[in-house]
């Protein structure tokens, strides 16, 4: 996998993953997923578009970080998954605790302070 | 060994619509037997098998590890929030979901965990 940050307006930060989100996957960006959600970040995008297969250990990353902004009072959110990953968070019901966005404008309106 | 699964299916003509869901299952399977067979450690071995059956195809796991039935797990509870969610059980409940049927047997000291999915009426 691939992880990269770029920052937005109103220091929202856009997370983007790109290859697959399994145990090698994860294992490989879980330290820089971890450093960039971290204080004082508060504003959180995951643009998961290029992410196109996710298992357990994946969803595990992502409701850490997210446990870790929600903490300090921040947002975080997932953008546009594939529809097989979709399908997954929507199994596992991590989409009623992380919410899913469809575009970047109402990921932005989501989470920006 | 998604790739192996990939080629495998490809090789039974399987639906596009299942690939998705037994890599899935495969991953979550394998990741639970590494966790919880081999308290051990060692070198230790997992054989994975594709079959079509009439109508259906089933993936076998086989290993030689501890007597270990991942379909007894605790099920999954659905989280009142995010801050309460654990994530322990979630591969189960995602096998179950993907899955038409599961079976586990311990056979010759060995575990067998049978995922199946119906290839003529795929699962959405």
């Amino acid at each position: 996998m691939e992880i990269s940050e770029e920052l937005l307006k109103d220091d929202v930060r856009r997370i983007l993953l790109s290859g697959r989100m399994d145990i090698e996957g994860v294992g490989g960006i879980e330290t820089r997923f971890a450093g960039m959600t971290a204080a004082p970040r508060m504003a959180i995008i995951v643009d998961m578009s290029a992410v196109p297969f996710m298992s357990s250990i994946g969803i595990r990353a992502l409701m850490m970080n997210a446990k870790a902004v929600g903490r300090r009072g921040g947002r975080f959110v997932i953008l546009n998954p594939d529809p097989n990953v979709r399908s997954v968070l929507k199994s596992s019901s991590i989409d009623l605790l992380i919410p899913i966005c469809d575009d970047l404008d109402e990921a932005i309106a989501r989470v920006a302070p | 060994m998604s790739a192996w699964l990939d080629g495998a299916l490809r090789r039974l003509n399987a639906p596009q619509a299942l690939f998705f869901g037994f890599d899935l299952c495969a991953n979550e399977a394998v990741a639970n037997i590494v966790e919880h067979a081999f308290p051990d450690g060692g070198a230790h071995e997992i054989v994975l098998r594709l079959r079509s059956t009439g109508g259906a195809l089933c993936l076998e796991i086989e290993d030689d590890g501890i007597a270990f039935n991942p379909l007894d797990q605790p099920p999954h509870r659905a989280p009142a929030s995010l801050e309460d969610a654990r994530i322990g059980g979630l591969g189960i409940e995602l096998i179950r979901h993907y899955m038409h049927a599961c079976d586990y047997a311990r056979r010759d000291g060995r575990n067998l965990l049978t995922l199946m999915a119906l290839s003529e009426r795929p699962r959405t």
